[in-house]
């Protein structure tokens, strides 16, 4: 388990929040892959390393497994090597001027007691094994490819069984292909182990397929906690929601609130809306759509179907993107099913999906209350 | 091969004043305080660094060259064991470097047991060297041997110790040394050398004096080294300032070609192009004529022009006893024998053999150069040279 | 000094050591710091300081009291033949950089983009001669061209053509140039190589004919790199000692290094003189550095590594077998001819012209005539000691600089870095007198003056920006998370160091090392100052050998030499390869 609470770090100098972590409280469950998600120069880098050790903090305290790692107001500093960690970077950090086998079996040689040779080399083959790369062991470590690096680097990252593993990024050098194997692989040796682990990442596919819990972070600060599906289909605050690709953001006032949901004025249509935040009659909203949320004919079907014309359109192979002008708003709307697209100007009409529509207060900040969704949901 | 330095370099005119013959002793350097502020930073760094020199005396020795009469009076036997005590000594020479080791060992076999560190620098490097060195208080050298120009410009300066070393031969009438600065290691002289071959083929005359370069037909087909200093004094001495000027005026005139020295004049010879050198050293021309007959051969003028090379203890020497036991022996008949067949040079001890095609003073009789000259007599020399060959 | 410390010297993230001794820790690197700082403040800023203040002086190292002055400069820029000294000196470093720029940047173009055929031969000729001290290319040219006896010119004679007079300015020009091109070579290749190929396609695209696109598209994004190129050359030029000294001197053209040297050797020296002329030159290198230095940042050479280019070489038709022709007349001219030369010299007892009857003469006497010779057995065992210690010294400085530069943030490592690179805008004549200057008159409690470690002082402070030159990219290009992943695998902070930082830099250490070895080695403009007896190291021998005549024997020892560098240099070769593999 690791706790963070009120972890502070900052970089004079540089522009306030660039890279800063801010007060962040953060728990991190036994057993958990936990990811923190966000753009970069958020902090989730920053975070990673100082709980690594890395980075010394300038305020708060690291705890990992009950142990405090680092707590500068009590002048407590554990160095990275004295830390129950194993660490994957970015760039796989493998030492060129190893093997393989040498690389994975380094975090033995400099552990105390020093294992036997035969030990060392046992644990060493097992972790590879368990990436798959015990053929390559005597290879020199630059002769890998970048795929065979990364499990590598899993290997040395995970051969003295620590307690915490981190991953800082380590799918972003791979290609398309590459990392969804590689993702699918880190978590299948993650849940198989059941190692508490923190996963940084900027890319919410990625985020939303490995995790246990998603934590989003913005400017040093964490804006919402959540399982993947919750963070996914029902963000609650507006960072979260750009972030993972709900583009579409009409403005709007809370017309009627009940029991299922609100209905929303938008200019002079309404909008069943089921998912929101607390509103009451009469407040300035957006309302938050995915451009698969809405349904697309050519033909109108229902009543209150928005009317508009296509402006733009653009075929992905297994989906069509097009801009709707519906009066003034431009809404963006992805078709999966379609065969022949639409052409420029064409006349459409879009039903909106009631259950995916959120509501949240117009300007609601990016600090929402980051209360665990996920421990409430379970 | 034994090429020797090139004997005489110009000396710098433009600074040349009364303290190269002052004979006031060095006295220490007085750095001044840096607390002047300069706009450079890096030159203030520079600054800082130097301030921490500030009135530094780093003791350029001072006290007037006086002799070392405790030293100058030992019988030879105390003298050798002193120096053996001291165990070493620093001689800067115009000695070749090939000739330097033989010498040595020459003197090895007499005092095997004092070490002699040779430094080798062409004759007109060594006083510069010798008045930076003890300028900044650093006394490296305990004997000097060069040409006489330069070992003047060294006694006028201070820079030397008299010593009148023990078993000294007299020097031949109308030459001079002071008092003290008596050490001679050998003479050379000056003479035109050809190669005999290219001269045949050419139809051309053995060329016996200077006078006959003058002749239209030497236009630009002989050398000439515009620094040899020594060969000029001794025309001056021998004809007056006038007749001497005019002849080298018409040697210039007949476009001879310039060497850097007479070692490069003769290898020049050697090779046919240009077959004459009108300032060779007649040592080194018959030296080469012994290798290769066919290509050198040279002509002793009468009188000829001769000068010297001398040897002196330098002040405040850090072997004082060494230094002067290794002067005593230059001049005994064992270091002048050894000069003599190992360098072919001349001696001037009576008793020492020299080689008859170079030195006869029956046959030639000797036209000195002035050994000790003063610095303006020197520097003129050097600009009347420059002008009459039209050098500069 | 400066430096002072609002941070920790080390980023923790660098370094985290994390222990009781933290504190401690910090403490002794900070006086290690100090002590590094305060030495390079001390080799690069002694030998200026004290040269310009000897020309601030009224009698330095003079007789009685010496005062503040400017009579220095009023007498030695009004002296008859200063102008003429100015004009020689630049119209000689400024042809060379012309000259050698020229043939630098054109040899580049054809290796790098022509398909001029033999391309590993033709990278091997135009660095080949980087191996030959200038001493000896010196040496060996005044022997190739000398007037009379030269061989080139006996041939040009036979043949009915004009002979060169290489004691001329013309012929310093000529072989300053050749000895250089090599590293204005470099500098084009670096420059050539960045250049993306495909902004030439586009003019020629555009309808530019081959000859109109070179001059208006390669030659103007070359160009800053090429102006860059040759104010370094004519830096390099003005500032070294044995062509002005061997060449210059015998044809009587003076230029401002054969002018220091003669005003030290005239009679009394003339310490002022020196003092201005050497801070004279000193601005004028300088300036040139710093301009070169702004041109080569405003170019992308550092930025952009080869590698996302498309390197189509331009092909130049039946014009390449010019390009190859021109690279094997470098080849002969720069590294054969000398080269030859020195062997013919070395193998003879005498001088002769190069033909069949002399071969009957050949002999390995010069080379035993070397071993035979205390003075030249001492003087390679003193160039080896020097220039060994040096490289030392210098591998160990330059790393310690480096290390904090490159991987600290400290206030003040921009100082220490401008410290450690500045020497090389002082030209090496300047250093050797400056420390001579320093090493007479400052009452320091040890004696330097006539030892060895005075000449391994001057070495260490000129090969120091070399040193740097190898080792802050090397640093560079350990990323902080190989360090890193040691330390999060439960390695300390020295055991981090010890198995992954150092074992990564050992090739840029050894390649710092040897070259520095090969610059020390080779060095003479500064050693010709600096040398006393028994202190006389390889290069000054070889001067001296050579003005004394003694051909046959310098001939066998420069071989030698050249042999010697030849192995240094492919060592470095080995070294800096296997550093190439890591970017891999």
């Amino acid at each position: 388990m690791i706790k963070l609470s009120g972890l502070t770090k900052r970089y004079p100098g540089r522009s306030v929040t660039h890279n800063a972590v801010e007060g962040l409280d953060l728990e991190i469950p036994e057993g958990k892959l936990v990811t923190l998600l966000g753009p970069s120069g958020c902090g989730k880098t920053t975070t990673l390393r100082l709980i690594a050790g890395l980075e010394r903090a300038d305020a708060g305290v690291i705890e990992i497994g009950g142990q405090v790692m680092s707590d500068p107001a009590r002048r407590v500093f554990v160095g990275p090597h004295r830390r129950p960690i194993g660490i994957v970077f970015q760039s796989y950090a493998i030492w060129p001027h190893m093997t393989v086998l040498q690389n994975v079996a380094f975090p033995l040689r400099v552990s105390r007691p020093r294992p036997k040779r035969a030990a060392l080399r046992l644990a060493a083959m097992d972790a590879l094994d368990m990436v798959g790369l015990a053929e390559l062991a005597d290879r020199p470590a630059p002769a890998l490819s970048g795929g065979q690096q990364q499990r590598v680097a899993l290997a040395r990252a995970l051969v003295r069984q620590p307690q915490v593993l981190l991953l800082d990024e380590p799918l972003s050098n791979l290609d398309k292909g590459l990392r969804g194997r590689m993702r699918d692989e880190i978590r299948s040796v993650q849940q198989r182990l059941g190692i508490t682990t923190v996963f940084v990442t900027h890319d919410q596919d990625e985020a939303l397929a490995v995790s246990d819990d998603v934590v989003v972070m913005s400017g040093g600060h964490i804006v919402e906690r959540g399982l993947p599906q919750e963070i996914y289909t029902y963000p609650r605050d507006e960072f979260t929601a750009r972030f993972l690709g709900v583009s579409n953001s009409l403005d709007g006032i809370v017309d009627t609130v009940d029991q299922d949901g609100v209905t929303v004025l938008l200019g002079s249509r309404a909008m069943r809306c089921m998912k929101c935040t607390d509103v009451s009659p009469g407040d300035r909203v957006s309302v938050f759509m995915r451009p698969e949320s809405f349904r697309l004919s050519r033909r109108q079907h229902v009543a209150d179907a928005w009317q508009g014309t296509v402006d733009f359109s653009i075929y992905h192979g297994d989906c069509w993107d097009y801009h709707v002008r519906v009066d003034e708003n431009v809404v963006k709307v992805r078709v999966y099913k379609e065969k022949v697209g639409l052409a420029y100007g064409d006349t459409v009409y879009l039903e909106p999906d009631a259950e995916s529509a959120i509501v949240m207060l117009a300007g609601q900040s990016a600090r929402a209350p980051a209360a665990p969704l996920s421990e409430i949901g379970a | 091969m034994a090429p020797e330095r090139s004997s005489s370099r110009p000396l710098n005119r433009t600074v040349q004043g009364g303290s190269a013959a002052d004979p006031r002793p060095i006295e220490g350097i007085h750095f001044m305080r840096a607390g002047r502020r300069l706009h450079w930073s890096i030159a203030a760094l520079g600054g800082l660094v130097l301030s921490l020199a500030t009135a530094c005396s780093s003791g350029g020795g001072g006290g007037k060259p006086t002799s070392n009469p405790s030293l100058d009076s030992l019988a030879p036997a105390a003298l050798a064991a002193q120096a053996k005590k001291e165990g070493s000594l620093t001689w800067y020479t115009t000695f070749s470097d090939d000739d330097v080791q033989p010498f040595l060992a020459a003197f090895h076999k007499d005092y095997p047991d004092i070490k002699v560190d040779a430094l080798r620098l062409s004759a007109d490097k060594i006083p510069p060297r010798i008045i930076t060195e003890q300028r900044g208080g650093k006394y490296n050298a305990d004997v000097v041997s060069g040409d006489s120009p330069q070992i003047a410009q060294l006694i006028q300066a201070g820079a030397l110790q008299p010593y009148t070393p023990k078993d000294l031969s007299p020097l031949p009438a109308g030459l001079d040394l002071p008092t003290g600065y008596e050490g001679v290691v050998y003479a050379v002289t000056t003479v035109v050398a050809y190669n005999p071959t290219v001269l045949k083929e050419d139809h051309l005359p053995v060329p016996t004096s200077w006078q006959d370069l003058t002749d239209p037909m030497w236009k630009g087909k002989f050398s000439i080294d515009p620094e040899a200093v020594n060969w000029y004094d001794s025309l001056v001495q021998q004809f007056g300032h006038d007749k001497a000027y005019e002849l080298v005026k018409k040697l210039g005139d007949n476009d001879p070609v310039f060497v850097e020295s007479h070692t490069d004049a003769l290898t020049d010879v050697q090779a046919g192009e240009p077959a004459v050198a009108a300032t060779a050293y007649g040592y080194k021309a018959s030296d080469l004529k012994g290798d290769t007959p066919k290509q050198v051969e040279f002509t002793n003028s009468n009188p000829l022009p001769a000068s010297l090379t001398l040897v002196d203890v330098v002040k405040n020497a850090p072997h004082p006893a060494a230094a002067r036991l290794f002067e005593d022996w230059i001049v005994s008949k064992a270091g002048q024998q050894a000069i003599v067949d190992l360098t072919n040079h001349t001696s001037l001890r009576s008793d020492v053999t020299n080689d008859p095609a170079v030195w006869n003073p029956g046959k030639w009789t000797p036209a000195w150069g002035k050994p000790i000259l003063s610095s303006n007599e020197y520097n003129s020399e050097v600009d009347d040279m420059n002008t009459a060959l039209h050098a500069q | 000094m400066t430096l002072t410390a609002e941070q920790p010297i080390v980023r923790p993230e660098v370094a985290p050591g994390g222990r009781r001794t933290w504190r401690d820790f910090i403490d002794a690197r900070y006086i290690t710091l100090a002590v590094a700082a305060l030495a390079v403040a001390y080799l690069a800023l002694v030998p200026v300081g004290t040269m310009l203040y000897a020309s601030f002086q009224s009698k330095f190292l003079g007789i009685g009291s010496s005062t503040w002055t400017f009579h220095n400069y009023a007498e030695t820029f009004t002296a008859p033949g200063f102008g003429d000294l100015v004009r020689d000196s630049f119209v000689y470093a400024g042809l060379t950089a012309i000259l050698c720029t020229t043939v630098g940047f054109g040899l580049a173009w054809l290796v790098i983009r022509t398909n001029t055929p033999a391309k590993g031969f033709a990278q091997l000729a135009a660095l080949l001669p980087l191996i030959v001290p200038g001493i000896l290319n010196t040496v060996a040219w005044s022997l190739l061209l000398s007037p009379h006896r030269g061989p080139i010119n006996v041939a040009f004679r036979d043949v009915g053509l004009p002979t060169f007079n290489v004691f001329s300015l013309s012929g310093m020009v000529f072989v300053q140039s050749m000895h250089v091109v090599p590293v204005a070579y470099l500098m084009g290749v670096a420059s050539f190589t960045s250049m993306d190929a495909s902004l030439e396609e586009a003019a020629m695209a555009s309808g530019a004919s081959p000859t109109r696109t070179f001059r208006a598209i390669t030659l103007r994004m070359a160009r800053p790199a090429i102006l860059s190129a040759a104010l370094l050359m004519f830096v390099q030029t003005i500032s070294t000692f044995e062509v002005p000294q061997l060449i210059g001197v015998p044809g009587r053209r003076y230029v401002f290094v054969s002018r220091i040297y003669a005003a030290l050797q005239t009679f009394p020296p003339d310490y002022g003189t020196v003092g201005v002329i050497g801070m004279f030159v000193m601005v004028v290198a300088s300036i040139g550095l710093i301009v070169a230095q702004r041109l080569s940042r405003s170019t992308n050479v550092q930025t952009i590594t080869g590698k996302g280019f498309r390197m189509h070489p331009q092909d130049i038709g039946k014009w390449r077998w010019a390009g190859f022709a021109a690279f094997m007349l470098y080849f002969l001219i720069a590294a054969v001819l000398p080269i030859a030369m020195l062997i013919w010299s070395s193998l003879l007892p005498g001088y002769e012209q190069p033909s069949f009857a002399a071969l009957h003469d050949f002999t390995l006497a010069n080379y035993h005539e070397i071993a035979k010779r205390p003075g030249l057995v001492n003087s390679v065992k003193n160039s080896l000691i020097t220039a060994v210690a040096s490289a030392l010294i210098v591998t160990a400085l330059s790393a310690f600089v480096a290390y904090i530069t490159v991987k600290t943030k400290i206030v003040g490592r921009t100082l220490l870095d401008g410290l450690a690179t500045a020497p090389i805008a002082v030209p090496s004549v300047v250093m050797g007198v400056g420390i001579l200057y320093w090493y007479l008159a400052a009452p320091l409690p040890v004696h330097l003056y006539g030892t060895l470690t005075i000449l391994i002082v001057a070495f260490v402070t000129i090969t120091l920006p070399y040193g740097m030159r190898y080792l802050a990219p090397g640093m560079a290009q350990i990323k902080d998370e190989l360090e890193e992943a040691a330390t999060a695998s439960g390695a300390s902070w020295l055991q981090a160091f010890r198995r992954v930082f150092l074992p990564l830099l050992v090739p840029s250490l050894l390649a710092a090392f040897l070259y520095t070895m090969i610059v020390a080695f080779r060095e003479i403009s500064a050693a010709i100052f600096l040398y006393s007896s028994g202190t006389e190291v390889v290069s000054v021998q070889v001067y001296d050998l050579y003005t004394n005549g003694s051909y046959p024997v310098v001939a066998a020892l420069g071989v030698l030499m050249v042999l010697f560098l030849s192995v240094l240099a492919a060592l470095v070769r080995l070294a800096t390869r296997k550093v190439g593999i890591k970017h891999a």
